[in-house]
């Protein structure tokens, strides 16, 4: 995740992480996120990927603008 | 078509339908790809079943001329190890898998080559010695998720131009599992990016 801090520094943008080990862990970090983050990258990795309905569905359901790495994100029917 | 180039076309198909040809020939044992996978076959479905009619269209058939041995690791990296330490002793013919299993088939073996679908950053992480000449008995494709990660800060900036705070969610066992990978005479400092000429 250097490089995406490396970048948003350079662009002036202050970055949170949420720490995720496992699936259970993606709601919790939302919750934690609230108010905290403007925008979320979301990173290439399997475990996020496996779980991107249920990261999408949090997204939206916080209205948090969202940026991953793979189109399937996006294409995703939620 | 010109006399010369025609013979080499012919030439090389037959070239080409040779290897499978001959190892028809052998039934009691049909090459074997062990697919190592990372999720679930639900999760996975799409992309296996565009894999298996590739093969298919390449002349290798499932269950004809070619065998898939499937192993689904559903998401727990502790097995990543065993799966690829099952792969190296049932003696598969070449590994396919992604993400953060490449390492543990490639600490599994040296000598079976390893296909990865797709990896973020394999040259920092040590999966391979360049883009250009990835060397060793691991290759694959790399989606360049690090040398864009700027670039879609900056996608994101315009969606957002107030944008000051930006959270990243992060699998930690992932990190944790790249940093252990680049254990192997390529320290922290020694990581490189871009690509080779």
């Amino acid at each position: 995740m250097g490089e995406v801090q490396a970048a948003a520094r350079t662009l002036g943008i202050e970055v949170v992480t949420l720490e995720i080990r496992r699936a259970e862990d993606i709601a919790p970090a939302f919750e934690a996120l609230k108010g905290r983050g403007q925008a979320l990258y979301v990173p290439s990795d399997a475990i996020l990927f496996s779980n991107r309905i249920r990261i999408i569905t949090l997204a939206l359901g916080a209205r948090l603008p969202m940026i991953a790495v793979l189109r399937e994100y996006v294409e995703a029917e939620v | 078509m010109r006399r010369r180039e025609f013979m080499a076309l012919l030439g090389g198909a037959t070239a080409a339908a040779w290897p499978l040809y001959a190892r028809a020939q052998q039934p009691s044992r049909l090459p074997t790809i062990g697919l190592l996978g990372v999720s679930t076959p639900s999760a996975w479905g799409h992309w296996v079943a565009a894999f298996v009619q590739r093969l298919r269209e390449l002349g290798w058939t499932e269950g004809r001329t070619v065998a898939i041995e499937y192993r689904w690791a559903e998401g727990r990296t502790e097995r990543f190890a065993e799966i690829a330490a099952e792969f190296v002793r049932l003696k598969v013919d070449v590994i396919v898998t992604a993400a953060n299993a490449v390492l543990a088939a490639k600490q599994a073996t040296s000598v079976i080559p390893i296909v990865f679908v797709l990896a973020n950053d394999p040259v920092s992480t040590g999966l391979v010695a360049s883009l250009a000449r990835p060397g060793g008995n691991v290759t694959g494709l790399s989606i360049q998720s690090t040398d864009l990660a700027g670039k879609r800060l900056e996608l994101l900036r315009e969606v957002i131009p107030g944008l000051r705070r930006l959270a990243i969610l992060t699998n930690v066992g992932y990190a944790a599992a790249m940093q252990n990978g680049r254990g192997s005479g390529r320290g922290p400092h020694a990581r490189h990016r871009g690509r080779n000429p």
